[in-house]
């Protein structure tokens, strides 16, 4: 079995800081961090020299895991409304946003996500943009001008987002399937959150969500793409050194859901042809190793048409499509396998099974496979690594997990992995004191 | 990177060469479409994943074994008539992937239990679709704009399963010669030894071939004001495909002013007048945006609105999406606003040099269509240089908004009515 936390200590070696009020923290790959001694705003640098465009993203430490009851979705009704005017634009006479100006004048990309532990606002522009992206950044970190006025509108668009996920049946099991796994962790209640409790924010409220968790020392900035270090860092120190984090601590909760026994089973009825069976089991955060080693075992499971359940279930035509899915998430979370199944086929039917194959899934079956899979993740990571946009967006996982450095350790470790692991890691989906399982059923009205 | 493109008898090959990229990506393409039915459209689709399940002395497993050792994928698809092959892996697996590509296009098995089981699949592939509201309304739009032999056209439910029932290896064996009797049109990504491999490998598939043109049919039908709707009583949203077929090639002096057009409409995100407006303004929306559609060198295509609104909020989108495009229509756009989507568009170019795969998309796209770098140089210089008369004589002549389809899926039920009296209200 491989060593619970592999990785590599670097020799530390003494490194020249271009800018003076950063200093370096450490660096793995080809990635180095500095921290902004001024208020503790950390930065990412990674150098891709020839391709004249960079990529920012800066992530903050909040998500849906911060949210109290009959706030549900706050994180991201926020990450909507970074998007509106700050106190700058405002005096400047501007009633569009300069990050939504940047967007409108340049053309770059532009855009926001919001998970468990984090919201991310990324930009992608033609290097010589650096400075105002970075500007944008540093005013919307505390400058935003929150009002009821503002609100309304956005809202709208996020109840419509809603109810885009929400109409899903895929996406309804999934949330219900969260709320019956975790009662009392954040977990369990959805990113967009609930419908009713979006109808009800508040300016202020969202000013307090935005005054606690919207500050440097919370806070990690990418810069990855063809700038150079001394101009990124000097650029950074301008627009982000004034920003002072405020003096009360960064609010956080250590939750603890409490012990499941037995199977909790969901269902979710709704007028549709479809019929969908998931399986949900709690699993240990991510990046650990084992979050690692059930991503590997998920991927024989349900990746391509050689994985163990497509061959079971559809090559014999009892679902139209298996999935695995295992969110990024730094605590306990649910690791799902969602069957999609055929016209007239039962979901106990698929239930039994699916357990019947994992129950026997022996070694000899596993080790073709894993050799396959580990061969496909290593073709993934190349690609992923082809874009400034792309290596942002993978780092992001690492980082609001608590330890960016597996980022540049992945591949060590997913070498590391063997049958004889994934197979002490199989009990764990069989395990009834871990399970969730959802039915939707489809009806004719 | 170095971009090349070179045309022979039986192929066009467009490069894009790192010295030392790592990764490796190669579309090859033929346009196949001529007669449109539904016999024909479903033994395309279970060609494509016949093609993946044996070839030469490899049966099923055996050829996924060889493939997947590599970590490589090969993906098939057949899409609006035209056949594409999607190879991708890392560099060092290119000989063993581009032998088992080469196998798979000279010798594949089409088993008779193979294609009994792919059939299964793809019937209860094709049933899932049901539930799927934003293709219902997009495949309900298109066939009111095209009639059944066009590439367009978009075969029913029950049309379809019956058909896919009924296809035979004999089939698949008819198309898969008429594909290798096709022009190909290949783009690759690589370092050079790899590249140096796919010319070889493409004269090996295509050296005995006769290449036969092929002409299709195209049914585009009139502009028409109407409504359609489908009833997906499981979404919340009703998901809308708004058109209407437009009468020029993408060779068309028109095409650019008016692809410009409709960028500032909705095709460029935040900066697009429907998404600042019915999105950012109203709130009555999460998504919006408006492209021009399956326009080819020699063909037409059309126009889309594609969005969703709440069912008691859907009426109220519609009415500010067409004020949009009303707006549009009578006052066309500003001066100012042109510069703005000029720099816009260079900026996309710009960020084309991000990332291999998406250079590499881009160059496809535009080599599908015959052009040559030239060609797609001037084609680009073009889109910055037009006037601003040229893009409101385009918006003119193309976009009536009296004249537009409006496709609905979703839960619609209870607001049928008011929908239906929606579109008399538009002049």
């Amino acid at each position: 079995m491989p060593t619970p936390t592999p990785h590599k200590k670097a020799p530390k070696k003494s490194v020249t800081v271009p800018v003076p009020g950063f200093s370096h923290v450490r660096s793995a790959g080809s990635i180095h961090e500095y921290l902004l001694k001024a208020n503790g705003l950390r930065v990412l640098y990674h150098h891709r020299p020839g391709t004249n465009v960079v990529t920012t993203n800066l992530t903050y430490f909040v998500g849906s895991r911060d949210e109290a009851r009959a706030e549900t979705g706050m994180a991201h009704m926020l990450e909507h409304m970074l998007f509106k005017p700050t106190d700058a634009d405002l005096k400047a006479k501007a009633t569009v946003s300069s990050a939504m100006r940047f967007d409108q004048e340049t053309g770059c990309i532009l855009n926001a996500n919001t998970w468990k532990d984090r919201t991310t606002y990324y930009f992608s522009y033609p290097s010589n943009l650096f400075e105002r992206a970075i500007k944008i950044e540093a005013e919307r970190m505390n400058g935003v001008v929150l009002t009821q006025a503002s609100l309304a509108p956005e809202r709208n668009s996020v109840l419509s987002e809603h109810d885009m996920y929400q109409g899903d049946p895929h996406y309804a099991l999934y949330a219900t399937m969260l709320g019956a796994a975790f009662y009392a962790h954040p977990y369990g209640h959805p990113t967009i959150g609930h419908r009713g409790d979006i109808e009800r924010y508040t300016a202020t409220g969202l000013e307090r969500f935005y005054r606690l968790y919207y500050r440097p020392d919370n806070a990690v900035l990418m810069v990855i793409g063809d700038i150079d270090l001394k101009t990124a860092l000097t650029v950074i120190k301008k627009h982000c050194a004034v920003l002072k984090p405020p003096p009360a601590a960064i609010p956080r909760f250590a939750i603890t859901e409490p012990k499941q026994e037995g199977v909790r089973r969901v269902s979710v009825v709704r007028p549709s042809s479809l019929n969908i069976l998931s399986l949900g089991s709690k699993q240990p955060g991510f990046p650990s190793e084992q979050a690692l080693v059930l991503n590997v075992l998920f991927d024989v499971l349900t990746d391509g048409h050689e994985s163990v359940l497509y061959r079971a279930l559809v090559d014999s035509g009892l679902a139209t499509s298996v999935e695995g899915s295992i969110e990024p998430a730094s605590e306990e979370n649910l690791a799902i396998l969602t069957i999609t199944l055929a016209e007239g086929v039962s979901h106990q039917t698929v239930e039994e099974k699916v357990f019947d194959v994992l129950r026997t899934l022996d070694q000899k079956t596993i080790t073709p496979l894993l050799k396959k899979v580990k061969a496909k993740i290593l073709t993934d990571e190349q690609f992923l690594r082809d874009s400034s946009l792309s290596i942002a967006a993978e780092l992001t996982e690492y980082a609001a997990a608590g330890d960016w450095t597996i980022y540049t350790q992945t591949l060590d470790i997913l070498e590391r992995i063997t049958a004889k692991r994934l197979l002490q890691a199989l009990p764990t989906l069989l395990n009834s004191n871990t399970q969730t399982i959802g039915y939707f059923i489809g009806t004719a009205s | 990177m170095k971009t090349q493109l070179s045309p022979t008898e039986h192929y066009s090959l467009a490069t894009l060469t790192g010295s030392k990229l790592p990764i490796f990506v190669c579309y090859l393409s033929t346009d196949i479409h001529h007669e449109r039915s539904a016999k024909r459209r479903a033994a395309e689709l279970v060609y494509t994943e016949a093609l993946l399940a044996g070839a030469g002395t490899y049966d099923r497993a055996a050829f996924l074994d060889a493939l997947n050792s590599l970590g490589a994928s090969i993906t098939a698809a057949i899409s609006d008539g035209i056949f594409t092959l999607q190879l991708r892996g890392r560099a060092v697996v290119v000989p063993k992937l581009l032998s088992l590509t080469e196998l798979m296009m000279r010798d594949p098995l089409f088993s008779i239990k193979e294609i009994a089981r792919i059939k299964q699949n793809l019937i209860n592939v094709i049933k899932e679709q049901k539930e799927n509201s934003a293709a219902i309304a997009h495949e309900h739009l298109r066939n009111s704009l095209y009639g059944e032999e066009d590439r367009r056209y978009v075969y029913p439910e029950d049309v379809l399963i019956a058909a896919v029932t009924a296809v035979t290896a004999k089939d698949l064996r008819a198309l898969h010669s008429t594909i290798q009797k096709s022009y190909m049109t290949v783009s690759a990504a690589g370092n050079s030894s790899t590249l140096n491999l796919v010319e070889k490998t493409i004269n090996t598939i295509t050296k005995n071939a006769k290449i036969t043109e092929i002409s299709g049919y195209h049914q585009q039908k009139p502009p028409r004001q109407h409504l359609t709707l489908a009833s997906v009583p499981s979404r919340q949203n009703i998901d809308f495909s708004i058109g209407l077929p437009v009468p020029i090639t993408l060779l068309h002096p028109d095409y650019i002013p008016l692809s410009f057009a409709v960028r500032v409409l909705g095709g460029a995100g935040f900066a697009s007048r429907l998404m600042n407006t019915v999105r950012e303004q109203h709130g009555l929306t999460y998504d919006i945006s408006s492209r021009l559609e399956t326009f080819q060198n020699d063909e037409q295509g059309y126009f889309r609105i594609g969005t969703y609104f709440a069912p008691d909020k859907a009426v109220e989108g519609l009415t500010a999406t067409f004020a949009e495009l009303e707006r549009l229509y009578k006052e066309g756009i500003e001066a100012a606003e042109m510069q703005r989507h000029k720099i816009i568009y260079q900026t996309k170019l710009a960020l084309l040099s991000d990332g291999t795969a998406r250079q590499l998309n881009d160059l496809h796209m535009f080599h599908l269509q015959k052009f040559n770098l030239r060609d797609i140089a001037e084609f680009k210089k073009r889109a910055t240089a037009i006037s601003l008369t040229e893009v409101t004589d385009a918006i003119v002549r193309y976009l009536n908004p009296s004249l537009l389809t409006v496709s609905g899926a979703g839960p619609v039920a209870g607001v049928k009515k008011s929908l239906e009296g929606f579109l008399p209200t538009v002049s």
